[in-house]
């Protein structure tokens, strides 16, 4: 019986390899997935926050000498305006702009409120960040002015000032970082899904479509050994591109320049190897469960419809975690993915495993493969299968 | 031998065979003879245990199918009625598949599949994709597939549809030759030159039943005489489902 089931394993990983088609889909997700989010995380180490230097284009600079001397020595450079910021700030060429009136320079002399406009979009991510800065810094000029002139006439500044609001943005870009890098888990938990996706639609259904399945039916070989041997080349494509996504994944977080961001988590190699060992007896469940859909479906067209609509399970858990309406507890261990989703998140956060829970874990996927293994050799035996196509 | 008895076969809303019994005897080309519909396929599907029939059963070399489906498929080559061949694979792939799904060891294995390939004048394409053959050289791959085992008994739905008459004749010698070496075999048709030509037996079938056995000078005598054809309309009552 091996021997047939290595025989049938060897045919179909052959056919695989020259096919191509069906390989495609999971090399691609293995390697553009972590590229996407290196690129991400790239991009949050050029936004580095709140000291980067920011450059301001101000109008009427000249009637509030001392506030562009505040603003230059708090590391925002005063850059000449163009003559209509407003339309600039519009058509989104400019993320923020400052205004200062034209009687800026008389009513600052007299003590009088003094009117600068900030000019920027709301609607748009990096313009509302930046007047957010400026705005905060307008907030401190003030109250330097103000306490200035109490002082001069006698008043202790600290009388009129009630509450002293002390604010911490503890927001990093290695904080940001982590928020895309919570993403990780879902990422690498896809892997085991997406890899054998195709091939099992096609040594299932496809066969079937194509006219072999009678002629292999046609055999001695046992049913089991047919499904075992199909399961297995699923199987192997689906845990290369597990090993693949989690290898350049762990290529992406060492690379110097995403490194640059002093990431809080990172992916050592005793991670990576972590990991995927946590991911391979999934990768063989979803395999089996793949096989078996496969083998369901009428045709290979609504096998590959389904066994797409089957990748959106092991995101579930994730949705769910991170909408608060899942807490990782003692249960989830046994549910294949959510256990391996609570897993890959601790991973990350640079917990090592015990040897305990990756046994419950890996004997949970592993008896669901078991159950759906006998459950696609007891389809394949049915003649109905073989009848749902050209009868 | 193949022993088919009292095998009856419905599917949900049709009955594709009522009652059939039938024997293909070794050394002797057995036709399985009828219009399109009358249940042949049904049949010879029942043999491999592809199909479990609602009453009768069927023994291969006097194993029952029902008991040990495996004992019967190592014991017989069946020739479906799709080709079935894998684009991806190369004419020498496909037969060293075959072989080791019946669990042939490895020195045997190269020995058939080399036989097999001389046999067939396939050696010249040993190496070419499934792809790329003509639907000719396909049903010789085909052929060469289902015997790399040699099976006692050989079964062949309807192995000459679609081919040029040089690739047909080819198909009937090596018929003829099976049976030659000491095999049973049973195959299907429902062209009647072919029939006559090449079978020792012919079991003609009609709407699921068999309405008539003889070798094929009896029953176009039992008919009343004329070619096998004529015989043939008046045995099924009408030419309906002939071509």
């Amino acid at each position: 019986m091996w021997n047939q089931t290595f025989a049938i394993l060897r045919k179909e990983s052959r056919e695989i390899w020259r096919d191509r088609r069906s390989l495609g889909s999971g090399l691609f997700y293995g390697i553009w997935g972590p590229l996407v989010m290196a690129l991400a995380l790239t991009a949050l180490a050029r936004d580095r926050g709140s000291d980067a230097p920011l450059d301001l284009a101000v109008s009427g600079a000249n009637q509030a000498p001392s506030l562009m001397a505040f603003l230059s020595e708090r590391q925002v450079a005063n850059v000449q305006a163009p003559s209509d910021s407003i339309a600039e700030v519009r058509a989104r060429r400019l993320p923020v702009a400052l205004v200062i009136s034209n009687d800026y320079g008389a009513d600052f002399r007299r003590a009088r409120p003094a009117t600068v406009t900030l000019v920027y979009d709301g609607s748009w991510t990096q313009s509302r960040s930046k007047a957010e800065r400026v705005k905060s810094l307008l907030g401190e000029y003030a109250r330097r002015v103000n306490d200035t002139r109490l002082i001069l006439r006698g008043v202790s500044p600290t009388a009129i000032t009630a509450l002293e609001v002390a604010e911490r943005d503890l927001a990093t870009p290695a904080g940001r970082a982590a928020t895309v890098l919570a993403l990780l888990p879902i990422f690498v938990l896809l892997a085991a899904f997406i890899g054998g996706m195709s091939v099992a639609a096609d040594l299932t259904a496809g066969e079937r479509e194509r006219g072999s399945l009678e002629s292999l039916l046609l055999n001695p070989a046992s049913r089991l050994t047919i499904v075992l041997g199909k399961w297995a080349a699923a199987s192997v494509v689906g845990l290369a591109t597990v090993a693949l996504t989690i290898g350049v994944s762990h290529a992406m977080l060492r690379h110097p320049r995403v490194q640059a961001i002093d990431l809080p988590v990172g992916l050592s190699g005793a991670d990576a190897l972590q990991m995927a060992l946590v991911l391979a007896p999934l990768t063989l469940f979803a395999s089996a469960l793949q096989i078996l859909i496969g083998l369901l479906a009428k045709t290979y067209k609504e096998a590959q419809t389904q066994l797409s609509l089957l990748t959106f399970l092991p995101m579930l858990p994730g949705f769910l975690f991170a909408f608060g309406s899942l807490q990782p507890a003692e249960w989830m261990l046994w549910v294949p993915m959510v256990g391996q989703h609570v897993a890959m998140s601790d991973i990350v956060r640079g917990e090592i495993l015990s040897g305990g829970r990756s046994m419950a874990m890996a004997a949970s996927s592993l008896l669901g493969t078991a159950a759906f293994v006998a459950m696609a050799t007891g389809l394949l035996g049915r003649e109905s299968t073989l009848r749902r196509f050209g009868g | 031998m193949i022993e088919i008895t009292n095998l009856a076969k419905r599917y949900k809303n049709a009955t594709a065979v009522s009652s059939v019994s039938l024997v293909a005897q070794d050394g002797m080309v057995t036709g399985l003879l009828g219009p399109n519909g009358a249940g042949k396929t049904t049949t010879l599907r029942a043999i491999s245990g592809l199909l479990k029939p609602d009453a009768g059963g069927v023994r291969v070399d006097g194993l029952d199918v029902s008991i040990d489906p495996s004992g019967v498929r190592r014991r017989l080559g069946v020739l479906p009625e799709t080709v079935g061949l894998y684009d991806h694979l190369t004419v020498c792939e496909h037969l060293m598949y075959a072989g080791e799904l019946n669990g042939l060891a490895a020195e045997s294995l190269n020995r058939r599949v080399q036989v097999m390939l001389d046999r067939f004048a396939l050696s010249p394409l040993s190496s070419r994709r499934a792809s790329t053959l003509s639907l000719g050289q396909k049903r010789r791959v085909a052929m060469a597939r289902i015997l790399v085992h040699e099976p006692a008994n050989v079964v062949l739905d309807e192995p000459t549809s679609g081919l040029d008459v040089l690739s047909a004749r080819e198909v009937r010698r090596e018929v003829r030759r099976l049976a030659d070496s000491g095999r049973a075999v049973l195959f299907s048709s429902h062209v009647m030159p072919e029939v006559s030509a090449v079978c020792d037996r012919v079991v003609v079938m009609s709407r699921g039943l068999v309405v008539a056995e003889g070798t094929p000078g009896e029953i176009m005598a039992s008919a009343g005489g004329g070619s096998l054809e004529d015989a043939f309309v008046k045995l099924i009552g009408s030419d309906e489902g002939l071509n």
